[in-house]
């Protein structure tokens, strides 16, 4: 996590001076398509390092307070005993509470749904592992920096809960052993998210 | 096929109005480089090269999007592991500071590494019972320069902090990499 705040207010400082050409816009419409990092901390690993991610995202803007984020993530993450890999599919609606237009700093709410598999493997025998898909919700907050009217870096955390059947791991006799449980809400995990967004047009009105 | 090629760069060539590259103007413009890269891994003593290029469309004249693209050719290795035909794909946005022909960049990039890791020494093989070739998330950060000496080329050198974890132990396999070289352009805007 720590990484990831570094490199935004880093961004922010060396990204910045490009205020000159912003301009208020009327948002509806907008297509914008981008990359982004996710940095993952499950809440139930045994002692490894905060997982990182690599994906992609476009956005479709319904109106100039809400916007919409349609990603693909896959992060990976090892601990003493287990490498997990996650692969989300999803989308989130983000709310603008407060300043909606296409300048500086942009805060907004998030909450949305996506589809989940992981993998969780035996790091002592790669045979030894397991998987499932599962759907889940996340919600949480962020903010957009424009650098300019149409290019933006963004910060986000969200807490993620799945809803279906997990995968959990136990080290007992300091052998690792999974087991899948049922039932909502028991397993989640914290997303901490840096990403940059090019405006390619609109899909519909006019700027 | 080289034909067409030689064709197709004449006619872009000659009906482009080129851009004063010379006045920091950058918007429109498409590059191409090519080069082997040293890198030094920070957690072990293993000097990897790679060749690898990348293209850069600016959407601006402070932005652009860039694509990266290595191949391990060749190591220095002192570690009881090696990772033999690793490559890289990797896509960033880079803000440029230019002016005048010269360029200071700075980028930041995420991507997936192919990572191809064996084992050098039978006493370092116990815990390798596993499929050797992993594709692992990375992100980085790059710093270089150009140098536009010319309508369709230029010089750059630049290096490149890469952060990956180690998927076989709760590791890192970050490194720097660092190269120079001459690259080409294509002004495709006024």
């Amino acid at each position: 996590m720590n990484y990831l705040v570094l490199l935004f207010c880093c961004m922010v400082l060396l990204f910045s001076n490009a205020q000159d050409n912003l301009k208020s816009v009327n948002g509806a419409g907008d297509f914008s398509l981008g990359i982004r990092s996710t940095t993952s901390f499950f809440d139930n690993t045994n002692s490894g390092l905060p997982g990182i991610g690599t994906g992609g995202d476009f956005r479709i803007r319904l109106s100039d307070r809400v916007n919409t984020d349609w990603f693909a993530d896959y992060i990976m993450s090892t601990t003493n005993y287990l490498k997990r890999n996650d692969f989300h599919i999803g989308w989130s609606v983000m709310f603008y509470p407060f300043n909606y237009s296409n300048k500086g700093f942009k805060p907004y709410v998030l909450a949305g749904h996506c589809f989940d598999y992981s993998q969780f493997i035996d790091l002592k025998n790669f045979n030894h592992s397991d998987d499932r898909w599962s759907s889940a919700i996340q919600g949480g907050l962020g903010t957009h920096y424009y650098f300019t009217d149409r290019f933006d870096m963004i910060f986000q955390a969200q807490y993620m809960m799945h809803l279906g059947t997990h995968l959990e791991s136990e080290v007992v006799n300091s052998e690792i052993q999974f087991k899948s449980e049922k039932g909502a809400l028991s397993e989640g995990h914290l997303l901490i998210t840096l990403g940059f967004n090019y405006k390619i047009g609109k899909l519909w009105g006019q700027n | 096929m080289g034909t067409k090629l030689i064709i197709l760069f004449i006619c872009i060539s000659t009906f482009l109005k080129a851009q004063d590259l010379s006045n920091g103007e950058r918007k429109g413009l498409i590059k191409a480089t090519g080069s082997l890269y040293k890198s030094n891994m920070l957690n072990c003593s293993i000097s990897h090269f790679y060749l690898g290029g990348n293209s850069e469309y600016f959407f601006s004249d402070k932005y652009s999007f860039r694509g990266d693209f290595y191949l391990l050719i060749g190591e220095k290795n002192n570690a009881g592991y090696s990772m033999k035909n690793t490559s890289m794909l990797s896509a960033g946005f880079n803000r440029n500071f230019s002016k005048g022909k010269w360029c200071p960049t700075l980028g930041f990039y995420t991507g997936v590494t192919n990572l191809h890791m064996v084992s050098l020494l039978e006493t370092f093989a116990p815990d390798f019972n596993h499929p050797t070739v992993q594709l692992i998330p990375h992100i980085g950060i790059s710093a270089g320069v150009q140098y536009y000496f010319y309508t369709y080329f230029h010089f750059f050198a630049e290096a490149r902090y890469i952060h990956q974890l180690n998927p076989f132990q709760p590791s890192l396999l970050d490194e720097i990499s660092y190269t120079g070289g001459l690259g080409f352009q294509i002004p495709l805007l006024k």
